[in-house]
């Protein structure tokens, strides 16, 4: 089959590799019909994300056809149309009892380095690194899923896919950013960030009761995305964000604040320019400057919610402004299959359509100059989604 | 009913001074079921491919055919339960060449609120540079064994099975596709 390969900084490659089978009795075997490149796959293509190895199939959205199903399973069937969620989960430990999903104890097959670094790593994940258990990935024409029985999300057969398929990842990452914010009525919501994952916690904001969102980010083309949903919006380019904030709110400051950049975030200043040498001369894991901003321009009392990937260790972070101010902090990788039936829901209602932001639909062999495309253009690519069949 | 053996291998026990491994885990299971599982050792196959054959030669010993990861060679483990005490303790002595002797303690402990059972496990020593001769058996360190160890019987217990991906495909450049879990 064909499957998008790691192969470097800055390199992925379209190659052939033997199909997956079945390795344990609750996995299944996915036909790819069709999956994304995710803001997060760039942290891979840029190096950001240490034990990679060459040859990793990348690639953690993705929905498909069930082609085959292990002895352990029985509430799947071949011929079913399923998503399938970027976490991997057991479904029978301490944390998924808890529908803690992505915090899963026994999914990761190398747990060490995740132990090591964290205290206690998490679940593994589809096409993300060693420390995530080096599973390979749904950018490829078949996927083996483990335990089958409890991550995929069976979808009517007549539903688009465009419009299910980012229930994988991004619908849930930003739903899950916007709950954690605890959105009371007549709240507003400042969210760092409209890629993807921003765009969904803007529109889950307004769909969790916000009264007024306002979104930063400088890339024009996502602003006038964000305006079309409802938002209001701030170039930091050509306003001090800070400031504007304070204006905007009456002196108070947003009630909860979204980051959803995450470690690769870019600013106007000086330090900014700093930290992304240091980034890329490997003397610091993360460029915390969305988070910064949001520290300060939370209103006392407010919550701070983290959607955006962090994966080392953050340099000054004002936590005084924090612990100053009395704020809530909510993280996390997304429980994705909690929220995955509610918001299915929301789409079979018609209160949403998650295909509004896909702005490229390419083959599988046009992957490698999407990867790069996504990275260099913001300005035109939004989102890509891979069709296979 | 707490059991003990005969008196030179509680002899052996109080040879054993020096703790050089020790780990534990909290496994969402009942103690009873762990200790069931536990007290028998061919159950250890079920989800340990370091052990290749398990030949219970009576209630109280066992003989374990033992393949390190990364060193090829197959080692002969013989056991002589210690002690037991149902759903709260295990203990043996493991040896190599009738000369090396390990003794293998397991405390089990279940938590209130139906938050599992905690497995505490000690693997103790006679040998001053214990840790060191383990490398140099198995060629690897035995704080990472155990580890290893507890994590795969908690994935068998809770989920049935023991998480992998050796098998799966990969692109043609792959350096390191036979990497194990400890790796």
């Amino acid at each position: 089959m064909k499957a998008v390969c790691w192969e470097g900084t800055g390199k992925v490659e379209v190659q052939n590799v033997p199909d997956p089978a079945i390795l344990r009795p609750r996995d299944i075997i996915v036909k790819v019909t069709s999956t994304a490149i995710c803001g997060s796959d760039l942290h891979l293509y840029n190096g950001a994300i240490p034990s990679m190895q060459h040859g990793d199939i990348l690639g953690h959205e993705f929905m498909g056809e069930v082609m085959e199903c292990g002895p352990g399973i029985s509430n799947v069937k071949v011929g079913d149309k399923v998503v399938v969620p970027f976490n991997i989960s057991c479904g029978h430990c301490f944390h998924c009892g808890r529908k803690e999903f992505s915090l899963c104890d026994n999914s990761n097959p190398k747990p060490e380095a995740g132990d090591k670094a964290y205290g206690h790593g998490g679940a593994a994940l589809f096409g993300y690194s060693h420390m995530y258990g080096g599973y390979a990935g749904g950018q490829a024409e078949y996927v083996r899923v483990p335990y089958g029985d409890v991550g995929p999300l069976v979808v009517p057969p007549d539903v688009d896919d465009e419009k299910v398929l980012f229930l994988s990842d991004i619908f849930p990452t930003g739903y899950m950013a916007a709950l954690n914010c605890q959105i009371e009525k007549g709240d507003t919501v400042a969210v760092w960030g409209c890629g993807p994952v921003g765009l969904f916690a803007i529109k889950s904001a307004f769909l969790l009761g916000a009264e007024r969102v306002i979104a930063i980010d400088d890339v024009v083309a996502r602003l006038a995305l964000a305006k079309k949903i409802g938002a209001e919006v701030l170039n930091f380019e050509t306003m001090d964000v800070l400031d504007e904030l304070n204006m905007r709110t009456g002196g108070r400051g947003p009630d909860s604040c979204i980051d959803a950049v995450g470690m690769e975030a870019h600013g106007t200043d000086l330090y900014s320019r700093y930290e992304e040498v240091k980034m890329s001369v490997k003397l610091a894991t993360d460029r915390p400057i969305a988070l910064r901003q949001a520290i300060q321009a939370c209103r006392k009392g407010g919550t701070i919610s983290i959607g955006g990937v962090y994966g080392g260790f953050l340099d000054k972070v004002p936590l005084g402004a924090a612990f100053g101010k009395a704020l809530t902090f909510k993280m996390g990788q997304t429980h994705v299959r909690k929220y995955m039936d509610t918001l299915l829901q929301h789409i079979l209602n018609g209160d949403i359509d998650p295909s509004f932001l896909i702005s490229h639909r390419i083959s599988i062999d046009q992957a490698p100059n999407a990867y790069k495309m996504f990275r260099d253009e913001k300005e035109k690519c939004i989102k890509v989604v891979i069709k296979n069949h | 009913m707490k059991e003990t053996l005969q008196a030179d291998v509680k002899k052996g026990i109080r040879e054993q001074r020096t703790v050089f491994a020790q780990g534990a885990i909290t496994i969402l299971r009942s103690v009873s079921d762990i200790y069931h599982f536990w007290n028998n050792p061919e159950n250890f196959m079920s989800f340990f491919s370091q052990i290749e054959s398990v030949n219970k030669t009576s209630d109280s010993e066992f003989v374990w055919m033992w393949r390190p990861v990364k060193n090829g060679n197959v080692f002969e483990l013989k056991n002589y339960l210690v002690e037991r005490e149902p759903e709260r303790f295990l203990s043996w002595i493991t040896t190599y060449n009738n000369d090396i002797k390990v003794l293998v303690r397991v405390h089990l402990q279940e938590q209130p609120y139906r938050r599992g059972t905690v497995v505490q496990v000690k693997l103790s020593s006679d040998r001053p540079l214990a840790t060191n001769l383990f490398k140099t058996i198995v060629g690897e360190s035995p704080e990472k064994y155990l580890k290893l160890f507890l994590t795969q019987l908690r994935q068998y217990l809770e989920s049935g099975e023991v998480a992998t991906v050796e098998g799966q495909p990969a692109g043609d450049q792959r350096k390191h596709e036979k990497k194990s879990a400890l790796h």
